[in-house]
C-alpha cells in the first residue's frame, strides 16, 4: 500500500495536477434543476465522476410527531451512497459515514431555510450519489441548496459547498478520488459567497495556519464559482418554464382577438 | 411594475426604498430574495415581493380538498386531507381538519354518523385555517366522493338519493356530493 503512495506524484514539474489541473482549479461542474416529476423540488449535479442527485418534499406534516418542533420546521435528511457509486460494491443502507453526513448536511441547510415560518413540519431531503469520486458530501450540498430552492421554500441563501486538501506538500482545491485517498488532508467547505459564512466545515489530516488560510481562500473563490452555476441552473429552470407559460398565454388571446 | 426572474440570496432592492414582503427578507439594509421565482416590485405600496414559480401548498379559506373521514364524533367528523383540488403538491403543514355537525349539510343532521363514516372520501371547503382547520361541507358540490359499505367494505352506489351497496344488498345514507361516483382523482 504504502509503495503505491510513494510512486503518485501528485504535482508535477509545471504544477499541474495528475488530471492536468492547476493547484486551485475544480473539476467541471453541471447542475440542473426540477429532475424529478414527483418530488416537490429536485436537482442532478455532476462534478468530475460525480453524480448525485437531490430530491426534496415538503414543508410536509412531520412523523413520527415527537420529532415535530412546535416553532419551527424541522430538516430531516438522507445522504445514499447506491452500491454501484463505487468501484468496489457499497454495502447498501445507512452506515455510520452517511449517518454524519446527513447530520451535517441537515445542520448546514438548519441555517439557511427560514424553518420558524413552518411550526411542525419536516423539510425532506433525499441526497442519491449515484457515482462517487470524493467530495460527494459537497457535492450532494451543492445539489441540495439548488433542490430546495427550486421546491419554492423560502430561504436566506443557497449554499455552494467544496473540498480543499493537501497533497505533496501543496494545498489543493476539489480533491479527485486519487488526491483524496492518498493525499495529507481533507477539508470540505461549505460559505455563503455573500456574507462569507461558514455553514459546514470539516477536517481530516493535518494543515498548518498558513496552509488554512490558503485553503480557505481557494475554497471562498471557489464558493463565488459555484454559486454562480447554481443561479444559472435555478435561471435557466425558470426561464424555460416561463418560455411555456408565455406559448399558452398566445394561445389563450388568439381567440379574444378573432372574436 | 419591473418583473424579473431571482434566486434565493440576491439583492432585489434597498431597504431605504423598499419593504420586504412575501418572499424577501432584509438584511443589513438590503432586500434579497427568499424565493425562486418572480420578482414584483410594487410602486403603489413601495413593497418587493418574489411570487414563487413553484408555490408551496398552504391551505387557505376557500380551497376545496379531497379529505378521508378518519373518526366520527358526537358533533364532529375528524378527517384527514389528502390534497387541495386541482393542485398537484402536498399540502404544507396541519393536513387534519375537523367538520363540525353543524357545518356538515344544509339540512338538519341528527347523528353525524349517518351522514359519514370512517374511511369515506369527501371534497371538502376550507373555512378557517387558524388555529385549527376547520372543513364545511354544506353546499351542494360538497359531501361524500366515494363510500365504501360498512360491512363488506366494497363500494357504494349511487340509487336515487341514497347508496346502495349490490353484494350485501343494503342501503346506507350520506350527505352526498352532487357529483358522486363521477368523480376522477
Amino acid at each position: 500500500m504504502s509503495e503505491i503512495v510513494d510512486d503518485i506524484k501528485f504535482i508535477d514539474e509545471e504544477g499541474k495536477r495528475i488530471d492536468g489541473r492547476r493547484v486551485d482549479e475544480m473539476r467541471p461542474l453541471k447542475i440542473e434543476a426540477g429532475v424529478l416529476k414527483r418530488a416537490d423540488g429536485s436537482a442532478y449535479l455532476e462534478w468530475g465522476d460525480n453524480k448525485v442527485m437531490a430530491a426534496v418534499y415538503g414543508p410536509r406534516e412531520c412523523h413520527p410527531r415527537h420529532m415535530q418542533n412546535p416553532s419551527r420546521a424541522i430538516i430531516q435528511c438522507r445522504y445514499n451512497m447506491m452500491s454501484f457509486s463505487v468501484s468496489d460494491r457499497k454495502r447498501p443502507g445507512p452506515d455510520r459515514r452517511s449517518i454524519e453526513i446527513s447530520k451535517i448536511i441537515s445542520e448546514a441547510l438548519e441555517n439557511v431555510v427560514f424553518t420558524e415560518n413552518f411550526p411542525r413540519t419536516s423539510i425532506d431531503v433525499y441526497i442519491e450519489v449515484l457515482q462517487a469520486n470524493a467530495g460527494t458530501r459537497v457535492a450532494g450540498l451543492t445539489a441540495a441548496s439548488v433542490a430546495l430552492a427550486d421546491a419554492g421554500i423560502p430561504m436566506r441563501d443557497l449554499v455552494p459547498a467544496v473540498a480543499v486538501g493537501k497533497a505533496d506538500g501543496h494545498i489543493i482545491l476539489d480533491l479527485n478520488g486519487k488526491e483524496d485517498n492518498f493525499g495529507s488532508a481533507d477539508l470540505p467547505i461549505a460559505m455563503i459567497p455573500r456574507t462569507g459564512e461558514v455553514l459546514l466545515m470539516q477536517m481530516d489530516g493535518h494543515m498548518t495556519m498558513e496552509e488554512l488560510d490558503l485553503a480557505l481562500s481557494y475554497a471562498k473563490k471557489a464558493c463565488q464559482e459555484i454559486y454562480d452555476i447554481q443561479r444559472d441552473a435555478l435561471h435557466r429552470r425558470y426561464a424555460s418554464q416561463a418560455g411555456t407559460e408565455d406559448d399558452n398565454d398566445d394561445d389563450d388571446d388568439l381567440p379574444d382577438e378573432e372574436a | 411594475m419591473i418583473k424579473r426572474t431571482v434566486v434565493p440570496g440576491e439583492e432585489v432592492a434597498v431597504a431605504e426604498e423598499y419593504m420586504p414582503d412575501r418572499g424577501t427578507y432584509e438584511s443589513d439594509g438590503r432586500i434579497l430574495s427568499a424565493l425562486a421565482g418572480e420578482l414584483e416590485l410594487d410602486r403603489d405600496n413601495m413593497v418587493a415581493r418574489v411570487l414563487a414559480s413553484n408555490p408551496m401548498n398552504i391551505l387557505k379559506e376557500g380551497d376545496s380538498v379531497f379529505c378521508r373521514v378518519t373518526d366520527v364524533r358526537a358533533s364532529m367528523a375528524i378527517c384527514d386531507i389528502q390534497g387541495v383540488e386541482g393542485k398537484d403538491r402536498t399540502i404544507t403543514g396541519e393536513t387534519s381538519g375537523t367538520i363540525h355537525i353543524s357545518k356538515l349539510s344544509s339540512e338538519y343532521v341528527q347523528e353525524v354518523g349517518r351522514e359519514m363514516r370512517p374511511g369515506d372520501l369527501v371534497r371538502a371547503k376550507v373555512i378557517q385555517t387558524v388555529p385549527s382547520v376547520q372543513l364545511s361541507t354544506q353546499e351542494p358540490h360538497f359531501g361524500v366522493v366515494r363510500a365504501l359499505c360498512r360491512k363488506c367494505r366494497s363500494p357504494m352506489i349511487l340509487k336515487g338519493r341514497s347508496l346502495r351497496c349490490e353484494p350485501c344488498e343494503r342501503v346506507e345514507n350520506r350527505k352526498l356530493a352532487d357529483d358522486y361516483g363521477c368523480v376522477d382523482f
